[in-house]
This record gives C-alpha cells, sequence and structure tokens, in this order.
C-alpha cells in the first residue's frame, strides 16, 4: 500500500523558496519509482516566491490534494498571483491538484508545453470548470524566461529538459542557484520514513551501480545502447552555463552544496558514457525487464 | 457522426471514438488523435483508452449512442498506460459509471483518483477481460513510453490495441480525419511518423529502432494480428501495405540524429 506517511514544508530560502514534501511508502505501485524499490520517498512540489507573486512548480497527486492546498495555504496568501508550471504535463504527479489549486488561488498564469492548460489537468469531476479557460497559458517550447511576481527582477529560466522521457521541463532560479530537475537526480530515497531528505554530503547508497539500475528500471530502459554524445552534450551545457548549489528532482532527495551538484551531474556523466552505443550493443528490453 | 469523421464502426462491435488535437511544428498544422475504442460483447462493453481530457463530453457522447442502440452495459475500461491523454478521462467516466471496472497496469491511478480505488484492477500480460464472445487480452508492449504500458489484443477480430505504438498524425486540410490510414490517400506515412516520434517519443531520437520494429514485426506474426488501432494515428487494416512505411517513419529519427 502506498501510504501517506506525513508532509513538510521546507523552506530552502528564507521567504523566497519552499519545498512542499509529502511521503510516501514506496510498495511498487508508483510509475516513477522501481518496481522493486523498496523505503520512502518524497514527492516534491515547490513555491517560488515574491512580496507581488509566487510560482509553484508540479502540484503533486491528486490523493495528496488536502495536504498540498493546505501547505500552499501556510505560504502565500490566497490572493498572491500565482503561476503554476507542472513540468511533465501528461503525469498525474505534476498535473492532479492544478485544478483545485485555480480554484482556491489567485492563479494568473500557466506555463506548459502544450497550449490551453486546463485542458490537460481538468478532469476529476462530473463537469469542467471552464472559468480556468481564460488564465492564460504560455507554451515553454525550448526555453523562456519568467519574472517571480511584478517587477521584481528575480528571473528564472524554463527549458526543455535536456534528458526526457517525455515532455518535460527544467527550471533554474538564479537568485536561489536551484535548478529544479523534474523526473532527473530522482534516485535518492531512504529507509526510514523520517528521511533525511536533503542530502548535503554524498549518500553511499546513490552509488554508480544503484543510479544506472534506477534509470533502467524507471523511465530509461532505453538508454543502455542509445547514442548518448549529443545528451550528454546537453546536460554538460546545462551544467556549465548555471551556476547551481541545489538540485531540486520533482521527487526524492534534494542536493544541496556545489560539491554535491557536481558529483551528481558527474555520476549521471560517467552513467550516460557507459551506456553509449559505442559500449553497449542496443537491445530490445521487455516490459518489467529489470536490471 | 461529428465534423471529425467519429465514431466509426471499423469492426463489427469495435467502434472508434475521440476527436483531434491539433498541433503545430515547423510551421505546418498536423492533427493527431487521442482515440478510444468501444467494443461490444455479448454480454458487456469494454472502453479502450479513456480519452484525452479535452475529448471527454465529445467521447462520453459518442459511447452513449452505441450503449443505447446495442442495449449492452459498460462494464469495464482497459487504459494502455498513464498518461493523460490515455488515462485522463478514468474519473469522469467513474463519474457516470460508477461500477466500471478499470484494468490494465494501474500502478499510480490510487494515487490520481483516489476516490475511486476500488474501481482498479492490475493487469499482466497474457491476462483476459471476456465480454461474451469476445476477449480482450493484454499483450506485451514494444514500443512504449511508460515503463507501465500494456497493449491489447482482442480475440476473435485480431485487432491490436498498441497505446503510443503506431503513432502519427494526419493531415486535417486533405480530410484524413476519420479515415483509416489506407483510405487517407495523401498521408506521407513516413513523414508524420517520424515527426511524431521526434517530437512525443523523445527516446527514438537516440535509440537503433530496429530492435523494438524486429520485435513489433516478431509480435504481429505470433499473435496473428489483422488490424491495428492506435490511439493517436489512423487505424490500420491492411498490415502489409501500411506496417513498412509506419516503422521506416519510426527509424527516421535515430537516422537523422545519427547524420
Amino acid at each position: 500500500m502506498t501510504k501517506d506517511i506525513k508532509s513538510n514544508i521546507v523552506e530552502l530560502e528564507k521567504d523566497k523558496l519552499f519545498l512542499l514534501q509529502n511521503i510516501v511508502k514506496l510498495d511498487g505501485r508508483l510509475i516513477a519509482f522501481p518496481p522493486n524499490q523498496k523505503g520512502f520517498a518524497p514527492l516534491n512540489s515547490y513555491i517560488l516566491k515574491e512580496e507581488t507573486g509566487a510560482f509553484m512548480i508540479d502540484t503533486g497527486y491528486l490523493y495528496h490534494k488536502d495536504s498540498i492546498l493546505s501547505q500552499l495555504s501556510n505560504i502565500i496568501s490566497v490572493d498572491l498571483p500565482l503561476s503554476i508550471l507542472p513540468s511533465r504535463v501528461n503525469e498525474f504527479m505534476s498535473v492532479g491538484n492544478a485544478k483545485s489549486i485555480s480554484q482556491q488561488f489567485n492563479v494568473i498564469n500557466y506555463y506548459l508545453a502544450q497550449p490551453d492548460a486546463p485542458d490537460w489537468f481538468d478532469f476529476t469531476d462530473t463537469e469542467r470548470d471552464l472559468k480556468l479557460n481564460s488564465i492564460p497559458t504560455h507554451v515553454i517550447g525550448r526555453q523562456i524566461e519568467c519574472e517571480i511576481g511584478y517587477k521584481t527582477g528575480r528571473f528564472i529560466e524554463i527549458m526543455s529538459a535536456p534528458l526526457r522521457l517525455i515532455n518535460t521541463a527544467w527550471v533554474y532560479d538564479k537568485f536561489s542557484k536551484t535548478l529544479f530537475t523534474s523526473d532527473m537526480f530522482t534516485y535518492a530515497v531512504s529507509d526510514n520514513e523520517n528521511g533525511p531528505w536533503i542530502l548535503e554530503e554524498d549518500d553511499l547508497v546513490c552509488g554508480i551501480q544503484f543510479i544506472k539500475s534506477f534509470m533502467l528500471n524507471t523511465r530509461y530502459w532505453w538508454l543502455e545502447g542509445a547514442k548518448t554524445r549529443v545528451l550528454r552534450e546537453n546536460i554538460r551545457r546545462i551544467f556549465n552555463e548555471y551556476d547551481i548549489t541545489t538540485i531540486a528532482p520533482g521527487y526524492g532527495k534534494i542536493f544541496r552544496g556545489r560539491e554535491l551538484v557536481a558529483k551528481q551531474f558527474d555520476k549521471l556523466d560517467t552513467i550516460m558514457a557507459d551506456f553509449d552505443f559505442s559500449k553497449n550493443k542496443a537491445q530490445y528490453i521487455a516490459r518489467n525487464h529489470l536490471r | 457522426m461529428s465534423h471529425n469523421g467519429l465514431p466509426r464502426e471499423i469492426l463489427e462491435n469495435v467502434f472508434w471514438l475521440g476527436d483531434c488535437l491539433v498541433q503545430r511544428y515547423q510551421s505546418k498544422t498536423y492533427h493527431s488523435y487521442n482515440s478510444s475504442y468501444l467494443v461490444i460483447g455479448s454480454e458487456a462493453a469494454l472502453l479502450v483508452e479513456t480519452g484525452h481530457p479535452k475529448d471527454f463530453n465529445k467521447l462520453h457522447e459518442q459511447m452513449k449512442r452505441i450503449l443505447d442502440d446495442k442495449k449492452i452495459p459498460l462494464k469495464y475500461m482497459f487504459t494502455t498506460h498513464q498518461e493523460t491523454p490515455h488515462a485522463g478521462g478514468i474519473a469522469r467516466f467513474l463519474n457516470f459509471y460508477p461500477d466500471v471496472t478499470v484494468y490494465g497496469d494501474v500502478s499510480d491511478y490510487h494515487m490520481a483518483f483516489p476516490m475511486f480505488e476500488n474501481n482498479f484492477s492490475s493487469m499482466e500480460v497474457g491476462d483476459k477481460i471476456d465480454l461474451g464472445g469476445v476477449e480482450l487480452v493484454a499483450t506485451e508492449p514494444v514500443v512504449r513510453d511508460i515503463r507501465t504500458s500494456l497493449w491489447g489484443m482482442l480475440h476473435p477480430h485480431k485487432i491490436l490495441f498498441p497505446g503510443d505504438g503506431f503513432a502519427y498524425s494526419h493531415y486535417h486540410y486533405d480530410g484524413h480525419c476519420g479515415k483509416l490510414a489506407e483510405e487517407a490517400e495523401s498521408l506521407d506515412l513516413f513523414e508524420v511518423t517520424s515527426v511524431f516520434a521526434e517530437l512525443a517519443l523523445f527516446w527514438t531520437n537516440f535509440v537503433d529502432m530496429s530492435v523494438y520494429s524486429d520485435r513489433l514485426i516478431q509480435l504481429i506474426e505470433e499473435l496473428e494480428i489483422k488490424y491495428i488501432a492506435p490511439t493517436h494515428g489512423l487505424p490500420i487494416m491492411d498490415i502489409k501495405t501500411t506496417m513498412p512505411k509506419v516503422i521506416k517513419g519510426l527509424h527516421l529519427p535515430y537516422n537523422k540524429m545519427a547524420g
């Protein structure tokens, strides 16, 4: 049984960046984790806040609706202009509470890979809430810039994820030096329901073999034997271009500290190099083939 | 029949339902389907895929008309995977049909639709749903974009429901909406399959798809599939003629990337 263990609000940057966590016990029934993965993991949403507006990344599963709404109301007032970005528009974990939040808070914008955002998340009630259609959707494309609040000078960059399975957005917040990575760097889970959920030094569990296996058994079954050079270049470009001190994934533990961030990118690069077709022959991978 | 040509009975008691989604790429406008298929047995009806969230009212209206006419109750739904264009209609249907069981790999649904947790029933490859004279068999998903995908095959029709497999758009301006693949004569299947793969199946840009297309061909032969009813592409009624073009298109993104 996937069970809601507890929820946490973590202030990652005072008054400016908040992490909303809902912890789940892993039982093989979440598509984001390997079916044989045990332990506990946080499902993460983020609020970037200024006095004149806020920006939310991912809205969580409907299962966590009450928790998410309560967490959000602890951070922002219902009249503060709020923008929403579901980092994976096709996935329930990203879009599950976009409708409820839009109905209860002052949502002024959606950011999405597709136009007409409510078409993608208004699917729980007998009838649709057509009022949501008046909220504009900004189509992300390859990369766009967005200001948090009004004339605050705090800009974030929303970009298409350099490594992805489905349509996925990454976000960089220059103010907090945080890279929000949606479904990448999501492998840090815990045996303990109390975490810790923020890593500031390397976790021995997250070794290269573990990460490889996590990736192959979730979204990246196809990577072994793929041409990974372009993917590696695109990932490396992001690491080189941005000053990153925090990796904030859509689920799993947060990585904090420049050195730890660099290590995660190094590990990913090593793994991608190992997966490359020059070292592995591409093979057909059937459903439920665990490696 | 609506402007998009649906619903349409593509085989006896197998109805193609849904609506088009407009997508733009490199200043061209493409239409693609987020199709559902309604199968009528002697005892029960089954809906394969629950449609894109935007299409629910149209889809429901199409389905109701057929069920009323056939006087067979909707008892089952089957989804190929957990993405919203395939499973986004689950809760809206269950609001109207609370006794329906949703089959498939049902991972995530207890979190996405907790109010309907008891309506979900897990399937694995080989498991069957009996509609009375017609069976849906869960089948290996060869081309997929979520690890939990499952395909379905209908007995005795030998029609395959491959979800995101055989995904391609069509030309609205050439009147392709509601047509079978073989009827859409001006449709460049190679082009539309490669564009869809490049955009929606990111991984196909980086993987030599011959290992997947070889397995696909093998599966079609093993299961003696005669027809293919994809979620995004037009239904394929002549596999021998049409499938090679789709497979060629599936290979293009990787070949382009490889130079």
